[in-house]
């Protein structure tokens, strides 16, 4: 059997690509995060919720109107980021003048809430999402089998992050999104709406945490619970990336992922807290993270 | 004469608790170039940023071209065809020059000058075109300043100090910038402090103190006056 490092080069990839799979999900989290932070500037703690309620939409979907998968990745962001703009109109724009402090309280209240209305009606235990035929088994790559599903998962969050990346560097939104990061009062008095560019962006961070719950749901289980599980190492791929970087969120979720897979390999004892670690290097060797500029 | 494009009555604005302006009065006719004068800290920006409608606490009346200001949004007012250049500048360091450029929307039904013609005027912007917008010098980031507020098609540009902390050759090129525009007949509201630039282009002058306009007088009187200015400015 061929090895890498002593390891049998089966585990060693099978173990890169569970990080693979971790990582598409941490950076298509960690970039909706960044995309609000930089706008809104509030730390939004409901991201975790939002994610959940994306997997719980395709789900029910599905067992109750009979609705699939490839619908349901079109409908489940759409739905998600709708409800993120309601939220944003009737909630979190009022809190704009506070202090940030008030809307990453409201945010972590709506997330308990979310998360305590669905275990009230599913519990805890998580649902099986099955994935479209098309989707299943798996493909002999001659070193090991790679479950079609997880190949095309990383594609597509890989297609997701650089397309949003496109659409804030490249085009004539994006510009305005970038200048309104620097000084929405200006923004505004150029008369862009910069109140509604606002309920956008956080519709379409939403939009990007539901995206990534209906294409979880199929991977992990679909359960009340799977956002909590997950926003906490997202928000540390946020910090060491550098807040609010777009760039920095997307390459640091996917090397964050890959770095768990990798301790997984070769000291499997510290894989659950090999991010934190690194997060508390990075504060302290480069507290603005590694993609922020110093403020 | 015609009727004030831009006409202010009595307007009083605050920062918080504190009480800028005081009643400000003026009027601005189309085609005109006025310049408020005044020292550091009586209200002379403080009236263009409550003109704007980014200063929100404000009293009084301002109306544009007849409409009332006072109860359009932030995002409402350059639509009704007026340009902020602010003392800052404002350009944007994650923009590039020509995104800078292109940012402002257009306002007017016929458009502003086109690309090309603005970079006629100012040919350093089209040649650091694709540069980060910070990138650029202070005299040039103040070209790009007025330049994309051309593009929007404003009938009224309202310019902060646009030659503070400049060198006299780029000082020159401001002037005959806005030389250009009003023979094109746009209509400037000027704060400025530099004497020597605003007796070239200027029109019509007022004085404020203290959040008041306390004079107001045409460019033919500004020698005579000059002495008693002197004193008020402290220059």
């Amino acid at each position: 059997m061929t090895m890498i490092f002593g390891i049998p080069v089966q585990a060693f990839m099978g173990q890169l690509l569970v990080g693979l799979i971790n990582g598409s999900f941490y950076a298509m989290l960690s970039l909706g995060l960044a995309i609000i932070f930089g706008m809104l500037r509030i730390i939004n703690f409901a991201h975790g919720a939002q994610y959940m309620l994306g997997a719980f939409v395709g789900y029910l979907l599905l067992t109750h109107f009979g609705i699939g998968y490839w619908p349901a990745l079109i409908l489940a962001p759409l739905i998600v980021g709708i409800t993120g703009m309601i939220i944003e109109r009737l909630a979190l724009s009022r809190l704009y003048d506070l202090d940030h402090l008030y809307g990453l309280l409201f945010t972590f209240g709506l997330a308990l809430v979310i998360e305590g209305v669905f275990r009230y009606y599913y519990g805890v235990s998580g649902q099986a999402y099955t994935p479209p035929p098309a989707l299943t088994g798996a493909v002999n790559l001659g070193f090991m089998f790679l479950p079609v599903y997880r190949g095309w998962a990383v594609i597509a969050s890989l297609v997701v992050c650089l397309g949003t990346w496109l659409l804030i560097e490249k085009t004539k939104l994006g510009s305005y999104l970038r200048a309104a990061t620097e000084n929405p009062t200006l923004v505004q008095a150029f008369g862009v709406n910069v109140p509604l560019l606002l309920t956008l962006t956080y519709g379409i961070g939403a939009a990007l945490a539901g995206l990534a719950g209906i294409m979880a749901a199929p991977v992990y289980q679909v359960s009340p619970l799977m956002g909590s599980n997950l926003i906490i190492i997202v928000f540390a791929v946020v910090v060491v990336g550098g807040m609010g970087s777009i760039l920095g969120a997307i390459v640091t979720g996917y090397l964050l992922g890959l770095a768990e897979g990798l301790t997984k390999v070769f000291y499997p004892e510290a894989s659950n807290i090999v991010i934190f670690v690194i997060m508390a290097i990075v504060l302290l060797v480069r507290p603005a993270g590694l993609f922020g500029k110093d403020a | 004469m015609s009727e004030p494009l831009l006409s202010l009555s009595d307007l009083h604005a605050w920062y918080g608790e504190s009480h800028v302006l005081h009643g400000v009065d003026l009027d601005v006719f189309p085609g005109e170039t006025v310049t408020l004068l005044g020292r550091n800290g009586v209200g002379k920006t403080t009236t263009l940023r409550a003109i704007m409608g980014i200063i929100r606490r404000r009293t009084g009346r301002i109306t544009f071209d007849g409409k009332d200001l006072m109860r359009l949004p932030l995002h409402r007012t350059a639509h009704q065809g007026i340009g902020f250049v602010p003392e800052e500048r404002g350009i944007f360091a994650t923009l590039s020059v020509e995104e800078n450029l292109l940012l402002p929307p257009v306002v007017s039904k016929e458009g502003g000058m086109g690309l090309e013609e603005i970079f006629d005027l100012f040919p350093n912007l089209k040649e650091r075109r694709n540069s980060s917008g910070t990138k650029l010098s202070g005299g040039e980031q103040q070209m790009l300043a007025i330049a994309r507020m051309l593009r929007t098609g404003v009938r009224l540009l309202l310019l902060d100090e646009p030659t503070e902390g400049l060198a006299p050759v780029i000082v020159q090129r401001i002037g005959e910038v806005l030389r250009e525009l009003k023979k094109r007949g746009m209509t400037v509201l000027l704060v400025e402090q530099n004497f020597h630039f605003a007796r070239r282009i200027a029109d019509r002058f007022y004085l404020m103190e203290n959040g008041r306009v306390t004079a107001s007088f045409p460019v033919s009187e500004l020698d005579r006056r000059r002495e008693a200015l002197h004193e008020t400015l402290g220059v």
